[in-house]
């Protein structure tokens, strides 16, 4: 029986730390095509990676993307943008901190290292600041945490919410990038780097030959059953973690039914034939579908009110007059 | 005298509650001069009730709730037979005042307190040693101390907050009848007198006046008087709203340092949002013939809607804290 | 590999007028600590400050801070361990935790005494009724809630130290919330890996069997004698300076560690929101105050607490350990009056003292203290941790007159002790070895029975002279070792 609070900061590690890693592999992927890019070109470039990782909201209040440098500074050390690698990164170790009494202590230690090495907040022991050294340490360090969260934690509930948080982070994400690729104000697919940005070039290449083809990426990425970034085994992670939190936690039930719904419109074709006839209706639908499977996730958990305060009463001898200390 | 009480509180929120813990102290006691002939306390929503006396030896009722609601209705019934409060039959010397196993016995009631909060050679000691200067006994002091205060303050609802100090309260110079007891108390204490705060119900129209009614129902709000201790004597009862004595039209439910030591409602609520309270007392005098019983409960109307669960939805992309 | 000997860090070793635990006067090594002294002749300056640097780091890494609030923002730090080991032999341990047992039985009768018995030693004149009510932590809400085995502190820690004479000395109780333990599992912990070769020939008494022993004494604290109740531990949250302490003791216990918003009253039981709904607690180990427990009864602006648990205590549904209003007796104005207690409730001489301790209260008393405060210290009774203390020998004739000033305006907010040159260990100076004062905190867990924890926090003060330890002022720790007993 794991505490709401507790499943509730596990979910937001698992989604954080995706995030941490999607977005370094954005910036690294911008980082190198920028340079190859002229000027209009490379602000396409950075406008369309805001768009795919969900970010236009929080760019608007830093202002018009006007150079590389400040696309790489939103990106990776703005502490105001959410989205940053820095803010994910920050979000992971609060989360496990008040939850490193459940979780193993190489997990705890593994994400702390990251955060007291990482650039732009003031440590003794930082890294060298080079965007390159930066991103890398960031694999490395998500790497060695997800090997931890592997091979070194209990398989119990509070594994499982690290797991649903990860897939839903991660399908959101793909999902998220099918849909601004579709909707490129340039009007043309690169289909490898949509490859690239989920590291499924390799893999592609392996199965299906030298050539992507549009189509055949998007279907790729959405369907794919052993790809690990495709939304169907995504969807099939998520549903398998919530299934395994077992039958008291009927709260979850709504989440556990919608989850098993989108897979199944996935692996029943559904999906396929809309997005023949409307593609961006159809990614913009699944977009949907996924932020209400996580706003399901997270009602299931009825994780304490954060924001409700305590707020004191009393009743006054001799009429009128206002209370004292409402907090 | 016989009366039935019965008092209402109303508390309307602007967001549904889905918790709420309260502390309520409205029991009328039973002491030398009053006895509780029935009394209940009853909810709307249902409430858990747990009942104990608390360190000043009143019944504390403990109630919580876990059903979302946006308006909560306590309702306290009681009938209680009084009888008039004695006058006190001797005159005790100031220098009795003096005496240390007498102040040892009374520390708590002489010391200043949350809501008495006088300190030494501050104007509510000074306004006291003004005042009690040529007083020859205990009582004169006390008198003279009550009639002070009446002259100090003039009664009007709403001037004052619960957590005034009574350095405000001498400035603002208006008050209700809490302000009245605290300022009391205050100028009693630093004097040497000590002297505690009571909580009760009053029957009159009107809490400045206290003999005049002759209605058989009033509705009122509860009332707040105070006691001093006097050497070799007990403890006497005065009411400096109204300057009067406390008689058969007083039904006291406990006592204290001050108000924080019983306050007929505290609590707290889980909520965003803002919290309307509407209180009053209803207290009728009760033939004495007929067997003992709360007045008819008149209920508010049974309107109280159980809303809808509370929306735990978050924002998806965003953690919030 | 160990370097040879170039620079003897122990050869000018010169201990000063305190009494020092290694070396008796003569500067002859004392018996228990012979072995140890030999390990540490054996090293050299730069040796330390590798062993030192593999501690830090161990600690930076596992995230073993405490936050400092002094600060705009609270900051995790690291607070340093001194490699140097304090060693207690076993016969000196044994007389030692007899008397902190003693202690904190008269305590604990005390407590029960005056919140559940009627207070019969305030009536037999044994503590001042007026000093009691005029307690800051006097708890009236505590009055009638029942306590299984009349234990209210199930947790204290009671700051000891040692005189010129090396006799120790109780300065202070604390049955609210001790904190330290886990600095002293975690200072073995980092010592056995940095430096396991010093325990080569000392038979040290384990420490990590705490989490257990304190498991087993709130098993015993259930309401209605639960045999497998559910323990969380209570945590003001992340932000609290002791935050790693509390997730600590949840994870060596094998319990939950909860806020109060994951704790939840309902019709007078507590329960935690867990994703399968409520699940009720039995015993709450809180390292929350008093005053923010419940904002119903207690200050009602207060986040951290659970509405309504006054109202399950009073029901008896749950147990809050500590209790609620321990700190009547860690009130120092108190403090005078334990020696006496021990001898009402429990018919026996204190094994261990208190400090000669004046009370600002009495006329006579303050008069003689206030006129020679220039060699004395004066507390304020409502503090610890250091706070607000005045050392007479230290301060300016400025400060003395402004503290004989604040005496007068409040004497019961006021005690004036006798200085104690607490006994000092050498300890990693510059390049060498110097002595630096110290203390010592053992922690004493009672529940259906008493047991004191072998060794305890020892606080050692950084600067040469200084005979301030506390965390919060700039002092660092000491493993502690409690020696077993010889075998034959």
């Amino acid at each position: 029986m794991i505490l709401a609070r507790h499943a509730e900061a596990l979910l937001w590690v698992g989604r954080y730390l995706e995030r941490a890693e999607t977005t370094s592999r954005c910036l690294n992927y911008a980082a190198n095509s920028i340079t190859h890019l002229r000027a209009g070109e490379a602000r396409a470039e950075g406008e369309l990676m805001v768009r795919t990782l969900g970010l236009q909201d929080e760019l608007e209040a830093v202002g018009p993307l006007e150079s590389q440098p400040q696309l790489v500074a939103f990106l990776l050390s703005d502490t105001d943008n959410p989205g940053s690698v820095v803010s994910a990164i920050v979000a992971v170790r609060e989360n496990l901190r008040s939850v490193r009494d459940r979780i193993p202590i190489e997990l705890w230690e593994e994400a702390n290292g990251l955060y007291l090495r990482f650039p732009f907040l003031g440590h003794a022991d930082a890294a060298p600041a080079g965007l390159h050294e930066v991103l890398l340490m960031v694999r490395r360090a998500c790497l060695a945490i997800s090997g931890v969260l592997n091979e070194g934690m209990r398989r119990d509930e509070g594994h499982a919410f690290v797991v649903v948080g990860r897939m839903l982070e991660r399908s959101i994400f793909t999902v998220g990038l099918l849909e601004a690729s579709h909707s490129d104000a340039r009007g043309v697919m690169d289909a490898a780097r949509m490859l690239r940005l989920t590291s499924s070039l390799q893999a592609y290449h392996r199965q299906h030959g030298n050539a992507p083809d549009t189509h055949g990426v998007v279907r790729y990425l959405l369907h794919a059953p052993d790809l690990p970034r495709s939304l169907l085994s995504c969807l099939g992670r998520a549903e398998e973690g919530l299934t395994g939190l077992g039958p008291n936690s009927a709260a979850l039930d709504r989440a556990r039914r919608k989850a098993a719904l989108l897979r199944a419109r996935l692996e029943l074709g559904e999906v396929e034939e809309a997005m023949a006839s409307a593609p961006v209706a159809t990614l913009q639908d699944l977009a949907v579908q996924l932020t209400g499977l996580a706003s399901d996730v997270h009602a299931g958990i009825v994780p304490p009110l954060a924001m409700a305060t305590v707020q004191a009463q009393y009743v006054r001898p001799g009429g009128a007059g206002k209370g004292e200390g409402a907090g | 005298m016989r009366l039935g009480i019965s008092y209402r509180m109303h508390f309307r929120y602007s967001e549904p509650v889905t918790e709420c813990q309260n502390e309520v102290r409205v029991r009328p006691r039973d002491d030398d001069h009053q006895r509780v002939l029935s009394y209940r306390l009853t909810s709307q929503p249902q409430l858990q009730v747990f009942s104990v006396h608390d360190y000043w030896g009143t019944v504390v009722e403990q109630l919580g709730i876990r059903t979302p609601h946006t308006e909560l209705e306590l309702l306290a019934e009681a009938t209680v037979e009084t009888a008039a409060r004695p006058e006190p039959a001797e005159a005790p010397a100031v220098s009795a005042l003096d005496d240390a196993g007498f102040r040892l016995e009374h520390f708590e009631f002489l010391e200043p307190s949350q809501h008495v909060d006088w300190r030494p050679g501050d104007a509510v000691e000074q306004r006291a040693a003004a005042t009690v200067a040529i007083a020859a006994s205990v009582p004169e002091m006390v008198s003279a101390v009550v009639a002070d205060v009446r002259g100090a303050l003039s009664y009007e609802q709403g001037a004052t907050d619960i957590g005034v100090s009574l350095a405000k309260l001498l400035e603002g110079g208006a008050g209700v009848c809490q302000d009245f007891a605290h300022l009391a108390l205050g100028m009693l204490r630093s004097a040497g007198v000590p002297a505690r705060y009571v909580s009760g119900y009053l029957f009159a129209a009107d809490e400045t006046s206290a003999n005049s009614e002759t209605a058989d129902i009033v509705t009122v709000q509860t009332h707040a008087w105070i006691e001093v201790a006097l050497p070799g004597w007990g403890w006497w009862a005065l009411d400096p709203t109204n300057g009067g004595p406390v008689g058969e039209r007083h039904v006291v439910i406990g006592c204290g340092r001050d108000y924080g030591d019983v306050p007929p409602v505290r609590g707290a609520f889980m909520g965003s949002g803002t919290a309307e309270v509407d209180a009053e007392v209803l207290i009728g005098r009760q033939s004495e013939d007929l067997p003992p019983e709360a007045p008819a409960p008149r209920r508010a109307r049974s309107d109280v809607r159980t809303p809808a669960a509370p929306s735990w939805s978050q924002q998806s992309q965003q953690q919030q804290q | 590999m160990l370097s040879e000997p170039r620079d003897g860090l122990l050869d000018r070793y010169q201990p000063g007028g305190a009494f020092d635990e290694a070396f008796d006067a003569d500067g002859s090594v004392r018996d228990t600590y012979s072995r140890i002294v030999e390990r540490f002749r054996e090293l050299d300056v730069d040796e330390i400050r590798r062993l030192e640097k593999l501690v830090a780091d161990e600690f930076r890494r596992q995230g073993i801070t405490f936050t400092v609030y002094s600060e705009e923002e609270g900051t995790e730090r690291i607070w340093p361990m001194d490699l140097f080991p304090r060693l207690i032999a076993a016969a000196e341990w044994d007389e030692l935790a007899r008397g902190l047992s003693q202690r904190v039985a008269a305590l604990n009768c005390f407590l029960a005494d005056l919140y559940n018995g009627g207070a019969a030693a305030v009536a037999d004149g044994v503590v001042p009724r007026w000093l009691v009510m005029s307690s800051q932590c006097f708890e009236r809400n505590a009055m009638g809630i029942a306590v299984p085995h009349s234990a209210h502190c199930n947790v204290a820690g009671i700051d000891v130290v040692r005189d010129t004479d090396g006799r120790y000395r109780v300065l202070e109780d604390n049955l609210r919330s001790p904190s330290g333990i886990s600095y002293v599992i975690e200072n073995r912990a980092a010592m056995a890996k940095a430096c396991s070769w010093l325990f080569y020939d000392h038979a040290v008494q384990p420490t990590e069997q705490y989490g257990q022993m304190l498991r087993s004494t709130l098993q015993s604290m259930a309401p209605g004698g639960e045999h497998d109740p559910r323990i969380v531990v209570l945590t003001p949250g992340i932000f609290n300076a002791a935050y790693f302490e509390h997730a600590f003791l949840a994870r060596s216990m094998g319990v939950e560690l909860v806020e109060g918003r994951d704790l939840v009253v309902d019709d007078h039981k507590v329960y935690t929101r867990t994703i399968e709904g409520l699940v009720k607690v039995d015993v709450i180990y809180r390292r929350i105050d008093d005053d923010f427990l419940d904002p119903v009864a207690f200050r009602p602006n207060s986040t951290l607490g659970v509405p309504g648990l006054l109202s399950a205590l009073r029901a008896g549904t749950v147990t809050v350990c500590n209790a609620l209003g321990n700190g009547v007796v860690d009130d120092k104005g108190v403090y005078p009056y334990v020696p006496e207690m021990i001898r009402y409730y429990l018919g026996a001489e204190p094994i261990i003292d208190n400090v000669t301790t004046y009370m600002m209260w009495d006329p006579d008393q303050r008069r003689e203290a206030l006129a020679r405060l220039d060699e004395l210290v004066a507390k304020p009774v409502g503090e610890s941790g250091g706070y607000g203390v005045l050392i007479g020998p230290h301060a300016t004739e400025q400060q003395l007159d402004e503290a004989r000033a604040r005496i007068e305006a409040e004497p019961r907010s006021w005690i004036v002790q006798e200085l104690v040159q607490l006994s000092t260990l050498p300890s990693v100076a510059e390049d060498r070895l110097e002595p630096r004062h110290l203390d010592l905190r053992p922690f004493v867990l009672t529940g259906e029975r008493t047991q004191v924890f072998p060794g305890g926090l020892t606080r050692v003060a950084m600067r040469r002279g200084s005979l301030i330890v506390n965390s919060s002022q700039g002092g660092g720790s000491k493993d502690t070792w409690v020696l077993a007993p010889e075998t034959p």
